[in-house]
């Protein structure tokens, strides 16, 4: 079964290279642009992955990191961070309990490489 | 010879003829020539006769006058033998003793025993002393009073100085620090080990290139209107850059003299190393900002442009140009997270240039949620942050009435933890707020930082004041139902800049302008070595090198040097035996090269002294040439000094010496060499301070007062 990903982004060009990236490599994608529309998505279905992005405004993606972390509905979900920071968002990422970090502008393989990490350790 | 070399049998006889009161001993020595030289010349007389020959009667003559007179000339120099030794030599010793107590601070009672036979004059002399205790403790008594209001407005001053944020020296007319405050401590001691060129008396050319200040001090005398002038300066090793400002210390008692001005100046000085490197680091950047950024994007637009052009429809040129498109693209992303991690670790901090002890940041905190009605617990923390305290104090307090305010969290404590890895700016630490509760929205807390600091920072949110911060604060859970907000912080650069508490950090007496030639004036670095042996020049070595200061005839008890040296040989047990230092308490110690230029560096211009001088100063100058550095500053020798007080008979041992001049020497620092140095320095001073009420004031005067003794410590006697 192909695996899914929710991508929350509010950049329509890197949401759509995202899209075009992953989609070739088989992986199904649903975008949403703000956090109301990815609770809504999240309170319909489960993904294996949520991709956010940190940089939307307000508290921005970290929130709905955070939630997903605190909801034991969603426990099994891994969830990445796109960020545009260093060392401190990264920091901040993981203690709000995102399971891997990507710092943009980023590469097709870094993208690559974080969604083998992510859906080889789900495996395991 | 002397009368005390008697019996016991005889010791009842002595008693008797010590209560003879002097002016009867005198004239019985006297009867005794008159009556002694008559029966003389009688017996010469009878003898002379008894060889009388009728055949040359004048023989007779002669041999009686040969005779009387021999027994003369015998019978005076026994009767001088019997002043000397009880009459002349006990007043030597008196007056010596009693000049002792005139010009050094010796409570111990006279000695009687060598001045039994001068009748009331030691009584008498014991009493002069008594007199002269009781009265110097009286006037000690009002004077110390004195001092006390003196020394207590000096403590303000320097602890005035101490918190002032800049380093402060106050300088002689002749450059010599008479004044260092905490700041100063701190930016201009090179570390520990005795590498630090900063110390009261020592010239502040030891510690900067001489010329700017030399030259704001020309600039200073040309200026009447009593302005300071700014300077750049560098340290002698141009490593760090200082801007200071300085300004002439005037001083009232003697604006009025006609005396010519010598005056003494303040400098104020902050290090503006980091700036100035700070300042060059953001221009690079800036620069390569443009430079990086310009030609990635100026190319790809012309690429871009290229591709719209109709000769680009050929399916070829259209692909190498989309190859082109994206490598550009490629190089303007990895340039921009390259500048981007640059400005990230940049060492530049902007507002909160400040170092905030943790513990007072989590007391203010405290006190103003405890007025809030709010109570929190405190973690002690040793830790120094980098960053403005109260602000940082305030923000965490708003944050913490906030979430009190929800109703859903008590139990609140704060607490500034250490990082366990290093991380990248700010890092170092943290400041966790934690609370047993329900969990906090990142979103809430979000909205939250949007209000005002308040506290006197207009127009500055909580927001502003994270980012001045280069930092950031979240929530996290820590188990347990207790959640934390965690915001970093950037540790002090020298978080354990507690450098060892010194606590003389000013003599204002060196601003007094005392004559530098006074010899109790001068700068002295006392020393002492440990050695495997005796042997200078038969292959023994320096195991141990102790020094301190003398600056005005104090000695400086804290500006001391003390260091293990290897000898690159072994010790023997006899010696370890004597000073207990063993080969694996040397074993990683630096070389004489080493230690010996360290020395060299604390002596600075000093005068040395040492007891036993040449001993110490022969394993010193066999090392020059491996210390690369030559020990040709005067050297004085305290056996020296204690011959020219007390002659060359007097024993000079350091012992003798201390015992002489009531220092007392812990028996447990006796033959360690910083105690043997510290007892050698007050023994010193005290020496010096007798001399010059001789009449010994200057060096040339010194000179000529050790110069008939040299003979005794050419030999190595009184080791």
């Amino acid at each position: 079964m192909a695996k899914t990903v929710l991508l929350v982004e509010q950049e329509d060009s890197i949401a759509l290279a995202l899209q075009f990236l992953m989609e070739g490599d088989g992986v199904v994608i649903q975008r949403v642009a703000d956090n109301a529309a990815a609770r809504q998505a999240l309170s319909e279905t489960t993904p294996d992955i949520v991709m956010i992005d940190s940089m939307m405004p307000k508290a921005g993606g970290f929130e709905i990191c955070q939630e997903i972390r605190l909801d034991p509905k969603l426990a099994g979900v891994k969830t990445v961070m796109l960020t545009e920071g260093g060392a401190l968002a990264r920091r901040k990422s993981y203690a709000l309990g995102a399971d891997d970090v990507i710092a943009k502008p980023f590469a097709r393989d870094a993208v690559r490489a974080a969604m083998r990490r992510l859906l080889e350790t789900e495996a395991a | 010879m002397a009368l005390s070399e008697v019996g016991p049998e005889e010791e009842g006889v002595i008693r008797r003829i010590e209560r003879w009161p002097l002016r009867l001993r005198i004239f019985l020595f006297f009867a005794l020539l008159a009556l002694g030289g008559a029966a003389l010349i009688g017996g010469a007389a009878w003898f002379g006769y008894s060889r009388l020959d009728s055949a040359a009667p004048g023989a007779a003559f002669v041999l009686t006058a040969i005779t009387g007179g021999f027994a003369l000339v015998a019978l005076t120099v026994w009767i001088w033998l019997l002043f000397d030794e009880n009459v002349a030599k006990p007043v030597l010793s008196l007056a010596s003793d009693l000049r002792a107590r005139a010009h050094a601070d010796l409570d111990s009672a006279l000695d009687h025993e060598a001045a039994r036979y001068l009748g009331d004059l030691a009584p008498a002399a014991a009493a002069v002393a008594r007199g002269l205790a009781e009265s110097r403790s009286e006037l000690g008594a009002a004077i110390e009073r004195e001092q006390a209001r003196l020394l207590t407005e000096r403590a303000r001053l320097e602890a005035a100085l101490r918190d002032a944020p800049a380093a402060c020296l106050l300088l002689t007319h002749d450059h010599r620090i008479a004044l260092y405050n905490k700041q100063a401590l701190d930016q201009l001691d090179a570390g520990g080990e005795g590498l630090s060129a900063l110390g009261l008396g020592r010239s502040v050319f030891e510690l900067f290139d001489p010329e700017p200040i030399r030259d704001a001090a020309e600039r200073l005398d040309r200026r009447e209107d009593g302005a300071a002038v700014d300077l750049i300066c560098a340290t002698r090793h141009g490593e760090r850059v200082f801007h200071g400002r300085m300004r002439q210390l005037v001083d009232p008692a003697r604006a009025e003299t006609a005396e010519p001005a010598r005056p003494s100046h303040v400098l104020m000085l902050r290090d503006v190393t980091a700036e100035l490197a700070d300042h060059a680091e953001t221009a690079n950047l800036l620069t390569d900002v443009f430079d990086q950024i310009r030609r990635p994007a100026a190319n790809l637009l012309t690429t871009i442009e290229a591709l719209r052009t109709p000769e680009c429809a050929e399916q070829e040129r259209r692909v190498k140009l989309q190859a082109a498109v994206v490598s550009e693209t490629r190089r303007l992303a990895d340039s921009i997270t390259d500048l981007a991690a640059r400005y990230e670790a940049g060492s530049w901090r902007r507002w909160p240039q400040i170092d905030a002890p943790a513990s007072d940041l989590l007391r203010s905190a405290e006190t103003r949620l405890a007025a809030e009605g709010l109570t929190v617990s405190l973690e002690p923390s040793p830790l120094t942050l980098r960053c403005d305290g109260f602000a940082i104090a305030r923000l965490i307090g708003d944050l913490a009435l906030k979430i009190a305010e929800r109703g859903d969290a008590a139990d609140f404590a704060l607490a500034v933890a250490a990082d366990a890895a290093p991380l990248s700016a700010p890092g170092g630490a943290t400041l966790d707020l934690s609370w047993r509760g329900a969990p906090l929205n990142i979103g809430a807390l979000d909205a939250w930082l949007d209000a005002p600091l308040g506290g006197g920072y207009v127009g500055l949110t909580l927001r502003d004041t994270l980012e001045a911060h280069k930092s950031d604060v979240w929530p996290e859970p820590l188990g347990d139902g207790r959640y934390c907000l965690r915001l970093p912080l950037s540790l002090a650069e020298n978080a354990a800049s507690l450098s060892a508490a010194r606590s003389s950090y000013a003599d204002l007496d060196l601003l007094s302008g005392l004559s530098h030639d006074r010899l109790t004036a001068c700068n002295f670095v006392v020393f002492d070595t440990e050695t495997t042996g005796l042997a200078p020049n038969n292959g023994d070595e320096i195991v141990q090198i102790a020094a301190v200061r003398i600056v005005n005839n104090r000695v400086l008890q804290d500006d001391r040097f003390d260091m293990l040296v290897d000898p690159e040989r072994p010790i023997p047990a006899s010696s370890t035996a004597i000073h207990g230092v063993t080969e694996e308490m040397v074993a990683g110690a630096p070389t004489i090269a080493e230690a010996g230029r360290r020395f060299h560096a604390f002596c600075g211009g000093a005068a040395l002294i040492a007891h036993n001088a040449n001993f110490d100063m022969a394993f010193l100058r066999r090392h020059e040439p491996r210390i690369e550095r030559r020990f040709d500053q005067p050297v004085l020798d305290t056996v020296l000094l204690s011959a020219a007080l007390w002659g060359k008979t007097a024993p000079h041992s350091l012992d003798a010496l201390a015992e002489r001049l009531d220092v007392t020497i812990p028996p447990e620092a006796r033959h360690t060499a910083i105690g043997d140095t510290l007892a050698t320095a007050e023994a010193a001073v005290k020496m010096m301070a007798m001399l010059e009420g001789r009449g010994v004031r200057s060096w040339d005067e010194l000179e000529a007062a050790i110069a008939p003794y040299r003979d005794i410590v050419a030999n190595g006697a009184n080791l």
